[in-house]
């Protein structure tokens, strides 16, 4: 039969036997690294955090101010997937002082802490992050230093050792193991008004082994801005880039080989080129106790939906302090390079660098997201912390009696007590670790967790929502800072007499919008709801059970109480006893249920058929409701943890008074705020503009505008200015 | 051709060939992010969330089910959350949804969590939402949505029990369909196409000559025959 075949249907058969033994279509490496790039991106998103307070320093017993901004990396827009983030303020030791969960509404989450007035005078760290974030801490979440200042325990002033301003994630850190040797470097040449050289030196191991051809790959903060084949003639090959390919921000230029290895790496900067400005329009000096007025308003060529953007605006007193990150700097390097520019280029803005400082600046940063030994592996790193985007995660640990180890797949199960029960299980992996969804609101939730099978072999231990994972820090005497500032001790008497008159910034609580949906019982509608003020009163449970609730009987037997129901469809007592609950709440332990008082029972639901939910089993469900509805007639097992538990925290707004009527102006109540005006959230018309009105106080100083913000559209707007009060 | 060139052959087919393709690389299965399992679990505890079902009616003849006796593909909101491709079966005399669950049993999905549903059959979908009307199943049941803007039009599908169990006779189900129309927020039963013209009051002449001119047969027997007035009517109503 062989000899029937001719050479093209053995050329066919070739190829079908080919395609049978790799089973998919062949593609371009082209294609082939663009296609796991863009895998990558989609399944590796990057949150960046911003945080604008209202000041870089305090005084301790002050109010910090601020606003969390979440931008997507790769939009650089506001993100609106994470919907809680994470606020601490650590102290010089980097151990949380305080810490609060921050709704955030399309990306944006306004705050406020009280400093403790214990707080030593030192230099202490605002960090923040998501849930999604805290897979890559202590690395990769937004870090700032503050100085706050205690005039009553003015001692050694506490810094943080200066370490190279690359937070180097180094469990990140790229390493390719094809760059050694490579045969293959490359320098970037910006000397055309258009376009940049890339000049590629080879030798000729490289150029035989890869057929004369390299892969060009550049992006920039996740987008692709260029994937190309190249033919490389000689030593020295130049590859022209017009400019308007790279987009703004860190280009990440990476030169693959013929095999899709990479073999070498740049990073350079693209300036942003924008000519859509923010102007404030406003006097620049002001008196006691005057108002102050000013206009923002989007400059030329807008382009932008302006009612979609968020700006948070701080007026305080000038300070020595320059280096303060704008929201625009910050995003330029971000988490994904863990770089703070500000101390390293002399206060000046990204922008205003000269390319020779930025290029220097860039030959040591890595990118802590765009891994290419990462984005080529089969498998990705697993994530044990997901976004909370509708739910938050609420995660506990499983442990045996002596607390050293996890027990692994067994059901924890969580309860709320109320009139409505609600119900979720879920199931230890295999170090024991679970995982609860919790609906995000600010409601304070009153949860009872428990292990399925109550013994006292097992107990469950509440992890924090907060990271414990902290940069080590020495801890040394700042010798730069060991000079208090001037305005110090003045801004430490304002607060102190704020202090004597009991003046607060501090107004009401800021109600955020959430919807939450109505509470339904998990069970839905039960076979039997037993009203007890239809019926006689009983004096125990027991009788209860016995008259009003056929099919199922509360016994006292000699190992204790049982509660057993009857199978609807045979009539026979079902093998397990059912899902018992006291006002919601599941209890394993029917005698809770004999030991209630009927007089405090309201309402007995019954539900007689098997129940699911999800992988979980009830041979029937008995749920006694109580008036209160509290779970407060019931004494909870040893190892069942109860707790008060707010997935955000409250937030108060910003106060301050105002001078508009005489008597107030006369007021003889002194007022020193040392932060004049904070705004969170102000939102342009659709004309691109906004008015801001505040009143200055009996505080003599240099007041500075601080304006931080971004539209919907990722358009980043940074502004300060200086207004005199005297 | 001898066993020499079948070998030559064979080696070209499995070197050769993959000589050439060396170099290119194919693009393996997607990567996926792993994520913990709980974020399914709590899904599932959704979306599975009911009694077993058992029937009942067994001894009666035809069934209780909507369009089929067999689970139909569809997608169901509970609790504001949509779950698609997953198999329904909705029993009308009952008015419960039923689902499939991996063990082999039947749910009876929890109504008081269902907000709507959609089943699709004949290559049509039909759209059911939870509804408080008083119906023939009681205040709260599912409605299959015809049309909804400013008036609603709406279907109740029910089946009865005919009771035949004598001299050998088995009972038997049959179906039963009522049309609603809601307007201004009030429901009105529709038993036929008049029944919907008096209740668009001034508009009616209006209406019947938009129905004469475009040559609309309009008719209870098929309740969608009755969108295009009630459109026509919304708009008149702008």
């Amino acid at each position: 039969m062989i000899k029937k075949f001719k050479p093209a249907s053995l050329f066919l058969m070739h190829f079908l036997f080919l395609q049978g033994i790799i089973g998919q279509t062949p593609m371009n490496m082209a294609d082939y690294l663009s296609r796991k790039f863009l895998n990558y991106t989609a399944l590796v998103p990057r949150e960046e955090i911003y945080v604008h307070s209202d000041r870089e320093e305090y005084i301790s017993g002050e109010d910090l101010w601020y606003n969390i901004y979440l931008i997507d990396r790769q939009s650089l827009k506001p993100s609106s997937e994470s919907k809680v983030a994470y606020f601490e303020l650590l102290n010089p030791e980097s151990r949380p002082i305080v810490q609060k969960k921050i709704w955030l509404n399309e990306g944006f989450g306004p705050g406020q802490i009280i400093l403790p007035d214990t707080l030593s005078t030192g230099t202490y760290t605002i960090r923040a992050y998501t849930s999604w974030m805290k897979n890559f801490l202590p690395y990769n979440c937004f870090t700032k230093n503050i100085k706050i200042y205690n005039a009553f325990s003015a001692k050694t002033f506490k810094g943080k050792q200066k370490t190279n301003n690359i937070i180097k994630d180094t469990a990140n850190a790229q390493d390719y193991p094809s760059l050694s040797n490579a045969g293959l470097t490359f320098k970037v040449e910006n000397l055309k008004a258009d376009a940049l050289d890339i000049v590629v030196l080879t030798d000729e191991k490289y150029r035989s082994e890869n057929n004369n051809l390299l892969y060009l790959f550049i992006q920039t903060h996740g987008i692709i801005d260029r994937i190309s084949s190249e033919r490389i003639s000689d030593e020295s090959t130049i590859i022209s880039i017009p400019k308007k390919q790279l987009k703004a921000g860190i280009n990440q230029i990476t030169i693959f080989n013929l095999k899709g290895q990479p073999v070498s790496e740049k990073f350079i900067y693209t300036p942003e080129k924008t000519n859509q400005t923010l102007k404030i329009h406003s006097a620049d000096s002001s008196g006691l106790r005057k108002k102050v007025s000013f206009d923002l308003e989007l400059g030329n060529a807008l382009t932008t939906m302006p009612n979609s953007s968020n700006f948070s605006i701080s007026v305080a007193p000038k300070t020595n302090n320059h280096a303060i990150m704008d929201l625009n700097d910050y995003l330029v390097f971000g988490t994904e390079f863990g770089f703070q520019p500000c101390s390293s280029i002399n206060d000046k803005k990204v922008n205003e660098l000269v390319p020779e400082v930025m290029d220097s600046l860039l030959q040591n940063v890595k990118s802590n997201w765009i891994n290419w030994n990462i984005i080529l592996a089969d498998e990705l790193p697993e994530f044990k912390y997901q976004i909370e985007k509708e739910d938050h995660f609420l995660s506990g640990k499983l442990l045996t009696g002596d607390k050293k180890a996890g027990v692994s797949d067994k059901f924890v199960l969580l309860s709320t007590p109320g009139k409505i029960a609600g119900f979720q299980y879920a199931k230890t992996d295999k170090d024991g670790n679970f995982n609860f969804k919790i609906h995000i609101d600010e409601k304070a939730k009153d949860l009872i967790i428990l292990p399925d099978i109550i013994t006292k072999n097992q107990s469950v231990n509440i992890e924090s929502p907060f990271s414990d994972q902290y940069l080590k820090t020495d801890i040394s005497v700042d010798s730069s800072n060991t000079t208090t500032p001037d305005y110090i001790s003045a801004w430490s008497v304002n607060h102190q007499v704020r202090k004597i008159y009991g003046v607060s910034s501090i107004g009401d609580y800021l109600v955020p919008v959430i919807s939450v949906p109505g509470l339904k019982r998990f069970y839905g509608k039960p076979d039997i709801e037993l009203t007890m003020k239809d019926y006689i009163t009983l004096p125990v449970m027991q009788e209860v059970f016995f008259e009003l609730l056929a099919g199922i009987s509360l016994k006292n037997k000699k190992s204790g109480y049982e509660i057993l129901m009857a199978n609807p469809e045979n009539n026979k007592t079902y093998e397990n006893p059912p899902g018992l609950f006291i006002d919601g709440v599941a209890i394993k332990d029917p005698s809770l249920i004999a030991g209630i008082d009927p007089e405090v029972v309201e309402k007995i639901d019954v539900v007689r058929e098997k129940y699911f939910v999800g992988d979980y089993l009830f041979y029937g469900v008995v749920n006694i409701i109580t008036k209160a509805a509290d779970f407060s007639n019931a004494t909870l097992p040893i190892n069942v943890t109860r707790l008060t538990y707010r997935v955000i925290d409250p937030v108060n707004s910003f106060v301050s008074p105002g001078y508009s009527s005489e008597q107030m102006k006369k007021s003889r109540v002194p007022d020193f705020r040392n932060t004049l005006y904070w705004n969170p959230s102000v939102k342009l018309n659709s004309e691109g503009k906004a008015k801001i009105d505040f009143w200055t106080s009996d505080y003599v100083s240099d007041f500075e505008v601080n304006i931080q913000g971004i539209t919907q559209e990722g358009r980043i707007f940074s502004l300060k200015k200086i207004i005199k009060v005297k | 051709m001898n066993r020499y060139n079948i070998l030559i052959i064979l080696f070209f087919i499995l070197f050769t060939g993959v000589g050439l393709y060396g170099m290119v690389p194919v693009f393996p299965s997607p990567l996926t992010v792993k994520v913990c399992k709980q974020d399914t679990l709590k899904e599932n505890q959704i979306l599975y969330n009911g009694k077993i079902w058992r029937n009942l009616y067994y001894l009666v003849k035809k069934d209780q089910f909507l369009f089929s006796k067999e689970f139909l593909p569809g997608s169901l909101t509970i609790n504001g959350k949509t779950f698609t491709d997953i198999y329904l079966k909705y029993d009308i005399f009952k008015d419960e949804i039923l689902t499939p669950v991996d063990s082999g049993g039947i749910l009876q999905l929890n109504k008081e969590m269902v907000d709507s549903f959609s089943v699709l059959f004949q290559n049509k979908t039909y759209r059911f939402i939870k509804m408080k009307v008083d119906g023939l199943k009681g205040s709260i049941g599912y409605f299959n949505i015809l049309y909804k803007g400013k008036s609603s039009l709406f279907i109740e599908y029910i089946k009865k029990i005919e009771k035949l169990a004598v001299e050998g006779q088995y009972d038997e189900f049959y179906l039963l369909t009522r049309i609603y129309f809601m307007k201004d927020n009030k429901v009105h039963l529709i038993a036929s196409k008049s029944d919907l013209l008096n209740l668009l009051g001034e508009d009616k002449y209006l209406i019947k000559s938009f129905i004469k001119k475009n040559k609309f047969r309009v008719s209870e027997k098929l309740p969608e025959s009755f969108i295009p007035v009630i459109i026509y009517y919304d708009r008149l109503g702008q």
